[in-house]
């Protein structure tokens, strides 16, 4: 999958900062800032899982709503294919968001209670003028059939599906617009497991026959490890490691990557004894800082071809 | 009951009445829980372990439930033996928090956000074991101590939204374990960290349990949570235990299907060893129930 190389990749960012300002109150002015994402480049190719991993607050999800550009971003550019996409127009930047969807952690508070699913999964093709009336009809009742839905439950209404299945609902509704790129932010995380893993294998069977890449949001070391081509870990808004999944799981390079690969529970009692850890209460640092802030310069060591880790200068 | 034994469970049902309706939220189950050991009680949502964990500190009365059946024997520090349905409130006050305490899922609800939290841990400490203030101010500080917070005598003054999740699940234990109860009942008490900090505490609480020599009973719906924590493994399903046995016989050689599943679904890390491209889980056979 990685033969494609002389074309473009289908996503490239480049040190895309994003930073949200804190201000006490209507007069005093900005207090301080959250460096969500500070200075992060990636590149996903066409029909690749890329997966971000990190704990809560590392600036995985502002990466992915950066991409969309649903929060407004510093510094940096985003290219879809060749174009540049940072500086459209919001007209513009709707028709870019066909190519590139979204599937969120909690599918019921994203699908509407009083539409039904039918009608939920036709209206983005509907917006976007993709299809009409039959051919409308007919696409909605393939795309369920994809996720593993009957044709019969189109008439239904979100709360009379499961977790598991509103989640086919989403994806099938993301899946409407035949988009390039699916950003998955945890989409996973709220569902029991053996759900979790039947939702897995259909996000990869439709990658297989559509040719999607994923950027696949988790901080569920284990479920990255099956789904992703590639992996960047993300520490403090920074990605310290990005590489083949291979390269980061079986050779992992950063303090930080280490400790989160060793803080994963292992599902064998056997294994228990040889994974002794030190006590510890160490605590991820807030990515809140003072305004005049500047964070530290970097680089990214290539440590293998395609393997890259973090480095202060 | 026997000697070892501190908790034993027979033939449990709570019934929740809704919409007219009966909803069998524990049906049947019967377990008992030895001194110092770890029990994980595993499940998928809505398997009624939770509900099966409040019976045993009866705190399913106040959600509504029907008057449980079956029986709940628990012994006491000073070795005497109750029936748990046949306890005044007054006496469940004393048990509670003392001779069995609870942790839970999001600590925040259960802290009081306008406390410090040292008075939070000393009140405990004040109404079981009869301390004044100050003495219960240094016990509080051992606490502290003991569940290994950096520099206590600061964060005694300190009030909960000072404090990360981890942090506020610590102070949560070390009010649990105040009053050295016999048995802590952990209802899922790192679902909600992330998974550093989770095993930080899932270490903190094996540590503990070594040092004040409790029994846990663990909830989990997570199975490789289980694999690290238990001793034993109760897997419930429907409000029913499918399977129970030690932690090894589970997950090395199980023999309920359900238990099976539940296994093989849960995503291991380490399985993509030496491979280049991704993999889907194998095809777990449990079909989603269409409504």
């Amino acid at each position: 999958m990685s033969s494609i190389k002389a074309v473009d990749p289908l996503l490239k960012v480049e040190n895309l900062t994003t930073r949200f300002d804190i201000s006490n109150g209507f007069f005093s002015g900005i207090s301080g800032r959250v460096h969500a994402v500070e200075n992060i480049s990636f590149k996903i190719d066409e029909a690749e899982t890329l997966s971000l991993v990190g704990e809560s607050g590392c600036g995985k999800s502002t990466t992915g709503r950066s991409i969309l550009r649903l929060v407004p971003i510093n510094k940096g550019k985003i290219y879809f294919k060749d174009k540049e996409i940072t500086n459209l127009g919001s007209v513009e930047m709707r028709n870019y968001r066909k190519n590139i969807q979204m599937i969120f952690q909690d599918p019921f508070s994203s699908l509407n209670p009083r539409m039904s699913i039918g009608n939920a999964i036709a209206e983005p093709m509907k917006v976007h003028g993709l299809h009409e009336g039959k051919e409308l009809q007919e696409k909605v009742y393939n795309l369920l059939d994809d996720v593993g839905l009957s044709p019969k439950h189109s008439k239904r209404y979100p709360h009379e599906f499961s977790g598991g299945q509103r989640q086919r609902i989403c994806i099938a509704r993301a899946l409407g617009l035949n988009p390039k790129l699916i950003i998955a932010d945890e989409a996973v995380s709220a569902l029991d497991v053996t759900i979790k893993s039947q939702i897995i294998n259909l996000m990869m069977k439709l990658q297989e026959n559509y040719k999607i890449a994923f950027l696949f949001i988790s901080h569920d070391v284990a479920v990255v490890e099956r789904i992703s081509h590639r992996v960047a870990v993300m520490y403090l808004g920074r990605i310290v490691e990005i590489g083949s999944r291979k390269q980061i799981f079986e050779n992992p390079n950063h303090a930080y990557t280490k400790k989160l690969l060793n803080a994963v529970p292992i599902a064998d009692p056997r294994l228990r004894k040889q994974n002794k850890r030190e006590i510890s209460n160490e605590e991820v640092p807030t990515p809140i800082k003072p305004k005049n802030y500047e964070p530290p310069l970097f680089k990214m060591n290539e440590i293998e071809s395609g393997h890259f880790v973090y480095q202060e200068i | 009951m026997n000697e070892n034994c501190i908790v034993d469970i027979e033939n449990l049902r709570v019934h929740f009445p809704v919409n007219k309706e009966l909803v069998k939220a524990v049906e049947g189950v019967s377990f008992s829980i030895n001194q110092g050991e770890t029990l994980a009680v595993v499940g998928e949502s809505g398997s009624g372990k939770s509900v099966t964990a409040m019976s045993i500190l009866r705190l399913n009365d106040m959600a509504g439930a029907e008057m449980p059946t079956g029986s709940i024997k628990l012994r006491l520090k000073n070795n005497e033996v109750v029936d748990m349905f046949e306890t005044s409130e007054k006496d469940l006050v004393n048990i509670r928090g003392n001779h069995v305490s609870m942790i839970f899922q999001e600590p925040m609800t259960c802290l009081n956000p306008v406390l410090t939290v040292g008075l939070q841990i000393s009140e405990a400490i004040m109404i079981h074991q009869g301390l004044n203030e100050e003495k219960a101010r240094d016990k509080t500080l051992e606490m502290l101590n003991l569940v290994r917070i950096p520099d206590p005598k600061k964060v005694i003054n300190s009030y909960p939204h000072h404090f990360s999740g981890g942090m506020r699940q610590r102070v949560m234990i070390a009010m649990a374990l105040s009053c050295r109860p016999q048995l802590l009942i952990a209802d899922e008490p790192t679902t909600a960290l992330d998974v550093t900090i989770q095993a930080q505490i899932i270490d903190l609480i094996k540590l503990l349990q070594n040092e004040i020599g409790m029994a846990v009973l663990f909830i989990t719906h997570d199975m490789a949570v289980v694999a690290e924590v238990a001793d034993r493994v109760i897997v419930m399903k429907n409000g029913k235990i499918v399977e129970q046995g030690d932690v090894d016989t589970i997950f090395h050689n199980p023999d309920h299907p359900y238990t099976k599943k539940l296994i093989n679904a849960v995503p291991q890390i380490g399985s993509m060893k030496g491979k280049d491209f991704p993999e889907m889980f194998p095809e777990s056979e449990i079909v989603e129930i269409l409504p």
